[in-house]
């Protein structure tokens, strides 16, 4: 059935255009800077830093960071959505109290635990405080609980045993909102700053954030070129990879959506 | 019914327990532990001297936190929901049959990839008074532009600007999520009444786009108190503290002052705001989750 | 919060768990003392304020690692003076503290009271050593110096608040390009002459910055006959609402009040900026800026020592080396003196100040060849040198951050920004400044 194209359709395109160019113009004007003079200040912002280390430890800790998260959420969330224990309602509200407590308020006691346990200056030591997430095993409990009784019981019924229930049946079921969530992750730790500056201090264990800053430091004033040239190294790949897959990415989120 | 057991399987409650001992681990390490040292610690003065109360004393009294709490504050009650909005727009926008959709959907995205010191670098230059790119581009229409960061009334919305732009884009990907959800049925149904598309998405599309509009708001409240990179890199707080916020405070209080126990009393004085939002979250969350 | 016996039975899991953990990925930290088969490891951090040190520096270690096989230098890149500040205090209280750093001079009271760093006299022992610590110019070592005479300070990357004036505007303004405005006086007329007769849009940039905007102030109360230095040399009193001083920021408030200056914020990173885009013709700022100024400017211009009114002289900035003791053993302490000796030779500190723009720390420095051969490419950067004669001591307080950024700055800005009235807002400032200080005497 196909709509005839009315006014307001074409108010809507008309937005859409509008709003995709006031989101895009600042990019797309550091990305024309970037490129200015040839390849130049491309090169010499990758040789002023070591990106590619900097790149793999972003990579590694994004990765294994979020991958740790929804491991451990997983399994508590389960815990709590599938099963009655003692004491199941308070140790709940227990992790529903932490929901908004991040690490970062508590930076200066987490640098003690870590250094503590001479992790200082590795990636586990920028990784560790974020291991467990609170919001990730509450909202993850809410994406088990919408799980249908009926699937349970008739993997049940098959002998498959619990850890195999909650692999074959919850995770599945519950796919779009573990997507959603490892998005926020993955952009929470892509984005983190403080903690890793802190805690980071060879380039060896340094995030591309981190990296970024040293030769954007402001201070000396602003390099226009240099500092599009950084953004364009630390962006791009991304960007491309974003317009590549972003069919796959946004379906992964499935017919059901965000519950 | 009886599911089968096996004769080493642990009892249900054990397995549960056994579960929940990653996630509690961590979360006593470093959320419960440091808590409890926080509290401990805020009770001590600068010299480890105490217990005392001179720290919430002080707290009481001290301007540049009241400051700080009320940018804060500002900042993510105006933040989040205008961000959230403007995601769902783009997301309605850009959800429908539209040549040049990817592209459109890339760009408005792509301010999410940018991590938020980049984002504070480019756009101290674009917020530059005589030198920037806005006051550029308003000059080409003879408009004269302010001193978005100088100018003490105008930081802090300045700044608000930059993080709806990097947001929106970012939150724009779960509402399509949710827009791909809901039954296409629906529409027709619509289209067929011949319903206006004002009402078709207050009345439709809206309340089903709710749940996830919740989970947005709370990721969108945590970032909209974390998030205080760009702080570091444009203002340092400035000018005259209108726009330095809490989290920016407390690092400057424990680490660059060195006064952990007053970072210590700052920082359980927003835990517990935090708190009391993550409850009024959960209600709000659990309510819509049951009787949906 | 009360915790139950199976959160605490949890709590031990947790950190027997996590404990295996750290020894699998523990990248076997220098423990002991530091040393090992007889080569002692240290950490060494360093900020960057100009984007070119970091690189140098990193050049020097290569050096350095040739030269004495016997020490290994873990060089630390750490961001900004304030970010090294945060990133020191979380490694000392750690117990885990490099054994050199460079550090904003002005920190130095503060580091005294923590008892967080060491003195470098005991390791001046020999009359070389002597010779070596008294190289350094007096300007830059007298606020490195304690009052009891304790060096707490090498200088390494110095610099001090000079004037950068556009020629072309000068000229076109009909004003003599090669002479600077030398009083407050020629400083309004040459400000509003460059904005009448040449066009520019502001007249004069005086950068009003959170960050920074105290020193720039040290240098108008000196200018205004005051005590430019603000604080005594204990750091623990502090005058800033003498007749001098609400004198000294009525002049800044006035350059807003007659246009020649904008009344909102100057900002001290982009200042440079401005002034290469042509937007101001005369800007203050540090002598650190030649270089970038040197390299990009596309027009005529010159840099000089500061205006001088009753009083003459602007505060001297920048960076120390400082030896730091938590967590430190004796032998790597000896090794940071051996590396800060290494890195202050006159030959390298010509060349920290021939790439960077710093101002050499020695005479010795300035008379190297190296030095001559880009003084006699580049006259202008003798002027930092020049003004180095006059230079008073950064304001340096105990608890600066609260004293400084936390109150001076935001009275500063509350009258150049929003027009309070100066005696009042320093008036304030004062009686906080001494509620902070009260308690560090």
């Amino acid at each position: 059935m196909d709509r005839i194209v009315s006014w307001p359709d074409r108010v809507e395109t008309a937005l859409a255009w509008l709003a995709g160019l006031l989101w895009t113009a600042p990019l797309l004007y550091v990305f024309v800077r970037a490129f200015e003079s040839g390849t130049a200040d491309l090169s010499s912002a990758w040789q002023a830093a070591p990106f590619g280390r900097y790149y793999l430890n972003t990579a590694l800790l994004v990765t294994g960071i979020t991958a740790a998260q929804l491991v451990v959420g997983v399994l508590a969330a389960y815990a709590f959505a599938r099963f009655e224990f003692p004491l199941r309602g308070p140790l709940f509200a227990f992790v529903l109290v932490q929901l908004m407590i991040f690490p970062e308020v508590l930076m200066s006691e987490n640098y003690r635990t870590i250094a503590g346990f001479g992790l200082l200056d590795t990636l586990p030591g920028v990784g560790l405080p974020y291991v467990a997430s609170a919001f990730c095993v509450f909202f993850l409990r809410q994406a088990f609980l919408g799980v249908p009784d009926e699937l349970v019981e008739a993997a049940q019924i098959e002998g498959v045993s619990r850890l195999g229930i909650l692999w074959k049946v919850f995770v599945p079921a519950a796919r779009p909102s573990i997507v959603a969530y490892a998005l926020v992750s993955v952009s929470t730790q892509w984005n983190n700053f403080l903690w890793p500056l802190i805690v980071a201090v060879s380039d060896e264990t340094r995030p591309v954030t981190v990296g970024l800053v040293r030769f954007l430091a402001p201070e000396t004033g602003i390099d226009v070129p240099r500092m599009a040239a950084g953004t364009v190294i630390v962006t791009a790949p991304l960007l491309a990879l974003f317009l590549i897959g972003q069919r796959q990415f946004i379906n992964s989120f499935l017919r059901s959506g965000i519950k | 019914m009886k599911p089968r057991t096996s004769p080493r399987r642990l009892p249900d409650q054990v397995f549960a327990y056994a579960l929940l001992v990653p996630a509690f681990a961590f979360l006593v390490l470093f959320t419960v532990k440091p808590l409890v040292s926080t509290v401990v610690s805020s009770l001590y003065d600068r010299r480890d001297e105490g217990p005392t109360l001179d720290n919430y004393r002080l707290l009481a009294e001290d301007e540049v936190f009241r400051k700080a709490l009320v940018n804060n504050l500002l900042f993510s009650v105006l933040t989040v929901p205008v961000s959230l909005a403007l995601a769902m727009l783009l997301a309605v926008l850009l959800q429908r049959a539209l040549k040049g959709k990817a592209l459109l959907r890339a760009g408005v995205f792509a301010p999410a990839i940018l991590p938020v010191v980049a984002v504070a670098v480019i756009w101290l230059y674009f917020y530059q008074p005589n030198i920037g790119v806005i006051n550029e581009v308003l000059g080409w229409f003879g408009v004269t532009g302010p001193d978005w960061l100088g100018d003490t009334a105008l930081v802090l919305p300045s700044l608000m600007a930059m993080m709806v732009w990097k947001e929106a884009g970012f939150f724009m990907i779960f509402y399509l999520a949710g827009l791909q959800a809901i039954d296409p049925e629906l529409d027709e149904a619509s289209l067929l009444e011949g319903t206006g598309r004002f009402t078709h998405f207050r009345r439709v599309t809206f309340p089903l786009l709710m749940p996830t509009t919740l989970f947005a708001a709370i990721v969108a409240l945590a970032d909209s108190i974390k998030m205080v990179d760009f702080v570091f890199v444009m203002t340092q707080g400035g000018p005259d503290n209108a726009s330095n916020l809490l989290l920016y405070y407390i690092y400057r209080v424990t680490f660059a002052q060195h006064w952990p126990q007053y970072g210590a009393a700052i920082s359980l004085l927003v835990i517990g705001v935090l708190v009391a939002l993550a409850v009024l979250q959960i209600r709000l969350l659990d309510r819509r989750i049951h009787y949906r | 919060m009360a915790l139950s016996p199976r959160t605490r039975a949890l709590a031990a899991t947790t950190l027997a768990l996590t404990a295996i953990a750290g020894c699998s990925s523990a990248s076997g930290g220098s423990g002991g003392d530091g040393a090992k088969d007889g080569v002692v490891s240290i950490d060494f951090y360093y900020p960057d304020q100009v984007g070119t040190l970091s690189t140098l520096i990193d050049g020097y270690l290569k050096d350095f690692a040739k030269e004495h096989p016997e020490i290994k230098v873990k060089g630390v890149y750490s961001g900004d003076y304030d970010q090294t500040l945060a990133a020191v205090n979380t490694a000392i209280d750690a117990r885990k503290a490099p054994a050199l750093a460079i550090m904003d001079q002005s920190f130095m009271h503060d580091l005294v009271e923590r008892k967080a760093v060491t003195a470098w006299n005991p390791f001046l022992t020999s009359d070389a050593d002597r010779k070596w610590k008294d190289s350094f110019y007096p300007q830059f070592m007298s606020n490195s110096v304690g009052a009891d005479g304790q060096v707490w300070g090498i200088p390494f990357a110095r610099s001090t608040i000079v004037q950068y004036w556009n020629k072309d505007y000068f000229k076109k303004a009909g004003l003599d390009p090669e002479k600077p405005p030398a009083g407050w006086d020629e400083l309004v007329a040459d400000a509003k002459a460059v904005q009448s007769g040449a066009g520019a849009k502001w007249g004069l940039f005086i950068p009003t910055s959170t960050g920074t905007a105290y020193w720039l102030y040290q240098a108008l109360v000196q200018q205004a006959g005051g005590d430019g230095a603000i604080s005594d040399r204990a750091g623990t009193k502090v005058t800033v609402n003498s007749e001098q001083n609400v004198k000294a920021l009525e002049f800044w408030a006035s350059l807003g009040t007659q246009k020649i200056a904008p009344t909102t914020e100057v900002a001290w990173g982009t200042s440079t900026d401005d002034f290469l885009a042509g937007t101001t013709g005369i800007l203050w700022t540090t002598s650190g800026r030649i270089g970038s100024i040197q390299e990009k400017a596309g027009f005529d211009w010159g840099v000089s020592a500061l205006p001088a009114g009753a009083g003459k002289g602007a505060p001297t900035g920048g960076g120390s080396l400082m030896l730091f003791d938590a967590g430190v053993s004796k032998k790597q302490k000896e090794a940071a003196v051996t590396l800060a000796k290494f890195l202050t030779t006159p030959e390298r500190a010509a060349d920290v100040s021939i790439k960077s723009g710093y101002i050499a720390t020695s005479e010795a420095a300035w008379n190297t060849e190296a030095m001559r051969a880009h003084l006699a490419k580049h006259p202008q950067a003798k002027a930092p040198h020049d003004a180095v004669a006059d230079a008073i001591p950064e304001m340096a307080t105990p608890d600066r951050d609260r004293v400084v950024y936390q109150t001076l700055a935001p009275a500063l800005q509350s009258v150049l920004l929003k027009g309070a009235d100066p005696r009042k807002a320093l008036d304030k400032a004062q009686s906080d400044i001494d509620a902070v200080l009260k308690t560090h005497r």
